[in-house]
């Protein structure tokens, strides 16, 4: 992210000015079927090309992923929330994360530094260019997927970053090897990709404001590709963190026009904001 | 007499590249895999003796010596000596083409008929070789260039322009401006080996056009996994609470 503020503004002038009728709501994945498409030379449902969100205001891990969007970020900057579609990405009763009570008080402390940071650390890594991580990448915005026998990659054109699905059966990495990005095994069942997540380190967020998981997370993912569009459900599993397993939502529409060439994305060479927050705590560029 | 060599050895590895090549299926060399270099170019790309944490290495210059120009000479002598702190690599920084293939990380070539990606290690880079299409009008400076492929027989010909002037060549301070042109050329010896050469101009820098040459390596494992290395991404980072 290389200037979230400036993101997070920018989607609110965006939803500023959608009407009315373009508010989500909670929609369903379609149930698992039948790949009627084309396929790859190793006979996996051919789902490339590129896929993107409805609309920038549903970037939802920019906001508070809990909510949908920030609602005192909203009140800030003199917009009543209630007027703002809020899609709902955990799919839980209450649309919240079922924390433990010491990880809601932890939560609550990073949304505090967060806006009150005193520390490097208290950034969303994101702000400070570092990576997003898994799964908060693919639920902030579209990938472009190529495939290859045996492997399917997500590439993710915001920050520059490719995911590699292993669909071979391989063994997965040691537990001791903790990744920004982790390591994924996947399975086509039907028009659905079925994808396993593990080796993921701590420092990354769920979103923004401080939502967080430990490297003992799991996540199963399923990617249903359904006319013309790409439903997102990701399952997070932690026991030292949630005190059940919950389900994020989100969906992307394929790109059927053309698509801009990707270009360059460097944003940790360009990054001068933590040396202006913090003077004399980081390395001047 | 060491380009009649290299020029040589290039002819008998040209012959028995045929045989073993993987094809994709428009007939295109197949480079899709896992690749690496094994040579101390990522230290000097030219002849270096040993020093404190530097092996010796022969270079990968082809004529052994990069044809400066005086003023540019001294500028190397400066970049050698602020190296640890100046050079892109100490400040985890895009490195540049084509000094991102001879660091010493793995990288995966994925490969369409329209677009050929090369996704490194090092820093997650992330880079874009645009098949049969021009350049983008400059100026542009990015800091790893644009990459535009074409076939030339069994060889992948990329040409990249549109860099900017802070990335370096090694970690010895060879270096070179924004005017810098790029052309690559990718082509098997056999199944499991690319030569890989690299066209240099810099009319700001150098007397003359000059070369490297170097092998690829593919990475022969059953299952080789491009990792990660965010350099930058160790120091400060949100833990979780001591006792959680």
């Amino acid at each position: 992210m290389r200037v979230t503020g400036l993101l997070v503004a920018a989607g609110l002038a965006l939803a500023a000015s959608a009407p009315l009728s373009a508010q989500s709501t909670a929609t369903l994945t379609p149930p698992i079927g039948e790949w009627t498409g084309q396929r790859t030379a190793d006979g996996q449902p051919d789902v490339h090309g590129s896929y993107a969100k409805d609309w920038i205001g549903a970037r939802g891990p920019n906001f508070d992923l809990e909510e949908g969007q920030d609602p005192e970020e909203m009140r800030a900057t003199g917009r009543n929330p209630e007027d703002f579609p809020k899609p709902q990405i955990v799919r839980t009763p209450d649309g919240r994360i079922p924390y433990q009570a010491w990880a809601r008080q932890q939560r609550l402390e990073n949304r505090k530094n967060f806006f009150n940071p005193t520390e490097l650390w208290h950034l969303d890594s994101n702000a400070r260019c570092l990576p997003m991580g898994f799964p908060r990448e693919s639920l902030d915005q579209g990938a472009e997927i190529i495939q290859a026998p045996g492997l399917v990659f997500f590439e993710y054109p915001y920050n520059s970053v490719v995911r590699t699905i292993y669909l071979d059966g391989r063994a997965p990495l040691n537990d001791r090897v903790k990744l920004w990005y982790g390591d994924s095994h996947g399975r086509w069942e039907g028009n659905t990709l079925v994808v396993e997540g593990r080796n993921f380190n701590e420092h990354g967020w769920y979103d923004t404001y401080g939502n967080f998981h430990s490297p003992d997370l799991r996540i199963e993912e399923r990617f249903t590709f359904a006319g013309n569009r790409m439903y997102y459900d990701v399952t997070s599993h932690d026991p030292r963190v949630f005190s059940q397993p919950w389900t994020a939502h989100v969906e992307f529409r394929k790109n059927t026009g053309n698509v801009d060439e990707p270009w360059e994305t460097a944003c940790y060479e360009g990054e001068r904001d933590t040396q202006h927050i913090f003077p004399g705590k980081t390395r001047p560029k | 007499m060491l380009l009649v060599v290299i020029a040589a050895n290039a002819a008998a590895w040209a012959q028995t590249a045929s045989q073993a090549m993987p094809r994709t299926a428009d007939g295109k060399p197949d480079l899709s895999g896992v690749w690496q270099v094994l040579n101390s170019a990522a230290y000097d790309i030219e002849d270096h003796a040993a020093q404190a944490g530097v092996p010796a290495g022969a270079g990968v210059v082809v004529g052994g010596e990069i044809p400066y120009q005086p003023a540019s000479l001294a500028q190397r002598k400066r970049n050698y000596e602020n190296r640890a702190t100046e050079d892109t690599e100490a400040k985890c920084y895009l490195p540049g083409v084509p000094r991102i293939t001879y660091m010493p990380y793995p990288f995966r070539i994925i490969q369409t008929p329209e677009r050929i990606d090369i996704s490194y290690e090092y820093v997650g880079a992330l880079r874009h070789i645009f098949m049969n299409t021009p350049h983008p009008r400059g100026p542009i400076e990015w800091w790893m260039g644009d990459s535009r492929g074409h076939w030339e027989g069994d060889a992948l010909v990329v040409d990249v322009v549109h860099f900017n002037d802070q990335t370096r060549f090694d970690k010895a301070g060879n270096f070179h401006s924004e005017m810098l042109h790029v052309v690559e050329r990718y082509s098997f010896i056999d199944a499991t080996h690319l030569n890989y050469e690299v066209a240099i101009e810099d009319p700001k820098v150098f007397t003359r056009p000059w070369k490297m040459q170097m092998p690829l390596y593919k990475r022969i494992e059953t299952t080789p996994r491009v990792l990660e290395y965010y350099c930058y991404g160790f120091s400060d980072v949100y833990t979780l609470p001591a006792g959680r």
